[in-house]
C-alpha cells in the first residue's frame, strides 16, 4: 500500500499489517478481488492469508474465494469504533475459507447457514474495501 | 551451579496472596493496587519487603495508557534491590505468565523469593471513553484485534465470544436456560467470598431477563471491566521449609497457544483443543489425573466460553457441560468443584490480576483458608487462564505444602 497515508482511523491497523494482510486489502480496493491464500504444495487454503504455508512452510499462491456462501455465525456489537448495533458482525463460509463481515440485514431477519453472497464496501472512514453480505 | 543458579531444580510454592476486593477502586492506580496487595501478600507469609529479590509485573490494563519501563517505577516505589525485574504481557493470560517466569527462576535457583503483582483500574476510564476521552486509544485498542476484524471496529471481545457462544447453542442444541444456570451457581458461590463484587443472589429468570449486551449473551452472563489487584509471592520449597511456611506447591505446569487472534477463523467454535492440550501437559507433569483434583478455578470470562472449556479440559464431553452445572457437579460438594470464588462472573474480571486472584483462590483452599467457601479436605487444585478469545491457554496444578 504505498501512496498517501491512511485516514487516521486506520493509522494502527494498517501500521501493523503483515505483507499478506497488505495484499489481502490491495486485490480488495484495486482489483475487485476477493482472494486468500492457498499452499503451492499440500494445496491447503489458509485464511488469514499467509506468506507461507503455516502446515508445511511452502510458498503461497493467491486463489480467488467464491462469491457465495452461508452464514456461519453472527452478533451485533454495542461497542465499537464503527459497524456498532444495530450492524451486523457476521463469519461467512466462502468455499474453504471463513470470513468476517457486516451483513446488510437485520439481526432478527437471520438464520445460521442462510446463503448470502458478497458485496464489496469501500469505506470512506478506515480507506479499506471490507466486505459485505446480502441475503440471497 | 548452572548459568542461573543451583545445579538442581527447586519446586516453586506459593507462600502469600492479597487481593483488595474486586469492585470499584476510584482514584487509586493499579500499582496503588498492586502494592496494597503486595503489603498483604507478605505479610500473610511472615516476611517482610526486605526479603523479595524479584518483580514480576504486567500492564496496567488495557483502556489506560502507559509509559515505558514500568517495572522500573515499580522498583523505585519499593526501593528494593533486585535480582529480577520484568513485566510480562500476553492479554488474560499475563499475569498467569508472569507467575510462570516467577516460578522458573525460583525453580532454577536464580532466586528464592519472587513478588507476582497484577492490577487495573479503568472501570470509569473505560466507561468515559478510553484514557481521558483519548480516541488513539480506541484505535489502537482497535489494532489488537487484527487486520480481519479490527477494520469491522471490533474494540471489546464481546463479540467474538458471541459469534463462538451462538454456534455453542446452536451446534449442541443447548437451551438458554441451561447456560443461565451457571452464572446463578457462581452468585451463590460469590456469597462466601468477601473479595467478590457480585455477592447478591440470582436466578435463571434474571440471568434471561438482563439486557443482550450482543446476542446471545446476556449482561449477566459478561463478566464487568472490574477494578482489582492482586500479588502471589512464590518462595523455594527450600526456604519453605526452612521458614516453617505453609502454602502451595506448583507440581504441574502445561501451555498451548494456537496460532489464532480472537477467531480462530474456519475452526470449530466449540471446540478447543488446545486447552485440552494445557490441561492434559500440566496434569502429567503432576502425575495426576482429573479424578484426583479437589478443585479447579477456571477463566471462562463469558457464561458460554466457561462452559466451553470445562470440556475443552475434558472435564465433560463437548456440549454437557451446562447440564452437568445444572445437576450441581460443579457446585462445592460435587464432583469436581469448579470457581468457588465465584468465577470472573461474581469474583468480578480486573484481566490483568484475574490469574493471580484464581491462584489466590487455590492457595487460600489449600491452605484451609477460605472461611465459609472452604472445600473440606482440598489437596490438589489446577488453575487455568486464557488470552484473546480463547486462543491460547495456561494451566497450572497446586497442591498442598506444608
Amino acid at each position: 500500500m504505498n501512496g498517501p497515508p491512511p485516514p487516521a482511523p486506520a493509522k494502527y491497523l494498517v501500521r501493523d499489517m503483515d505483507p499478506a494482510a497488505r495484499e489481502f486489502y490491495r486485490r480488495l480496493a484495486e482489483d475487485g478481488s476477493l482472494a486468500t491464500t492457498r499452499c503451492e504444495t499440500c494445496r491447503r487454503t489458509s485464511f488469514p492469508p499467509r506468506v507461507r504455508c503455516p502446515g508445511c512452510g511452502a510458498p503461497q499462491e493467491w486463489v480467488e474465494l467464491p462469491r457465495r456462501g452461508r452464514l456461519h455465525a453472527f452478533t451485533t456489537q454495542e461497542t465499537a469504533a464503527r459497524f456498532r448495533a444495530p450492524a451486523v458482525l457476521a463469519l461467512t463460509e466462502l468455499g474453504e475459507a471463513v470470513l468476517p463481515g457486516i451483513v446488510n440485514a437485520p439481526y432478527e431477519s437471520l438464520a445460521i447457514g442462510q446463503e448470502v453472497h458478497v458485496e464489496l464496501r469501500r469505506e470512506p472512514e478506515t480507506g479499506l474495501t471490507l466486505l459485505g453480505f446480502e441475503p440471497a | 551451579m548452572s548459568g542461573f543458579g543451583r545445579d538442581r531444580l527447586e519446586r516453586p510454592v506459593v507462600a502469600g496472596f492479597g487481593a483488595p476486593p474486586v469492585g470499584r477502586h476510584p482514584g487509586r492506580s493499579p500499582t496503588d493496587l498492586a502494592l496494597d496487595a503486595l503489603d498483604e501478600a507478605l505479610e500473610r507469609s511472615g516476611m517482610d519487603h526486605s526479603a523479595v529479590e524479584g518483580v514480576y509485573s504486567v500492564p496496567e490494563g488495557y483502556a489506560r495508557a502507559q509509559a515505558p519501563i514500568h517495572p522500573q517505577r515499580v522498583a523505585e516505589r519499593l526501593g528494593l534491590e533486585l535480582r529480577a525485574l520484568v513485566e510480562v504481557e500476553n492479554g488474560g493470560t499475563s499475569s498467569m505468565l508472569a507467575f510462570k517466569a516467577a516460578c522458573q527462576d525460583v525453580a532454577l535457583g536464580h532466586l528464592d523469593v519472587a513478588a507476582v503483582i497484577g492490577a487495573q483500574a479503568e472501570r470509569r476510564r473505560f466507561r468515559d471513553g478510553m484514557d481521558c476521552g483519548d480516541l488513539d486509544r480506541v484505535l489502537l485498542l482497535s489494532a489488537m484485534y487484527g487486520s480481519y476484524l479490527g477494520p469491522y471496529g471490533v474494540i471489546t471481545a464481546l463479540p467474538c465470544y458471541a459469534l463462538a457462544a451462538q454456534r455453542y447453542l446452536h451446534d449442541h442444541s443447548i437451551a438458554p436456560e441451561l447456560v443461565a444456570e451457571l452464572p446463578v451457581l457462581l452468585r451463590r458461590n460469590a456469597a462466601g467470598n468477601p473479595r467478590a463484587e457480585f455477592r447478591e443472589p440470582i436466578t435463571v429468570e434474571d440471568v434471561l431477563g438482563s439486557r443482550v449486551v450482543a446476542p446471545p449473551i446476556h449482561k449477566l452472563e459478561a463478566p464487568s471491566w472490574s477494578d482489582g489487584a492482586a500479588a502471589v509471592v512464590v518462595v523455594s520449597a527450600e526456604l519453605a521449609r526452612r521458614r516453617k511456611l505453609s502454602g502451595a506447591v506448583v507440581t504441574g505446569w502445561g501451555e498451548c497457544h494456537d496460532g489464532s487472534n480472537f477467531i480462530p477463523f474456519g475452526k470449530d467454535l466449540t471446540r478447543y483443543p488446545w486447552i485440552g492440550e494445557s490441561t492434559d501437559q500440566a496434569l502429567e507433569r503432576a502425575s495426576r489425573r482429573r479424578e484426583d483434583l479437589d478443585l479447579a478455578e477456571v477463566y471462562g470470562a463469558f457464561a458460554h466460553a466457561e462452559l466451553m472449556t470445562y470440556e475443552a479440559m475434558g472435564f465433560f464431553a463437548s456440549g454437557e457441560a451446562a447440564a452437568a452445572v445444572a445437576r450441581g457437579e460443579t457446585a462445592p460438594g460435587g464432583q469436581l468443584p469448579i470457581n468457588p470464588s465465584g468465577g470472573r462472573l461474581s469474583l468480578g474480571h480486573p484481566p490483568q490480576a484475574t490469574p493471580l486472584l484464581m491462584i489466590g483462590e487455590l492457595f487460600e483452599q489449600l491452605t484451609a483458608q477460605a472461611g465459609e467457601r472452604q472445600i473440606d479436605g482440598a489437596a490438589v487444585g489446577l488453575v487455568q487462564a486464557e488470552h484473546g478469545m480463547m486462543n491460547g491457554s495456561a494451566v497450572a496444578v497446586l497442591e498442598g505444602f506444608a
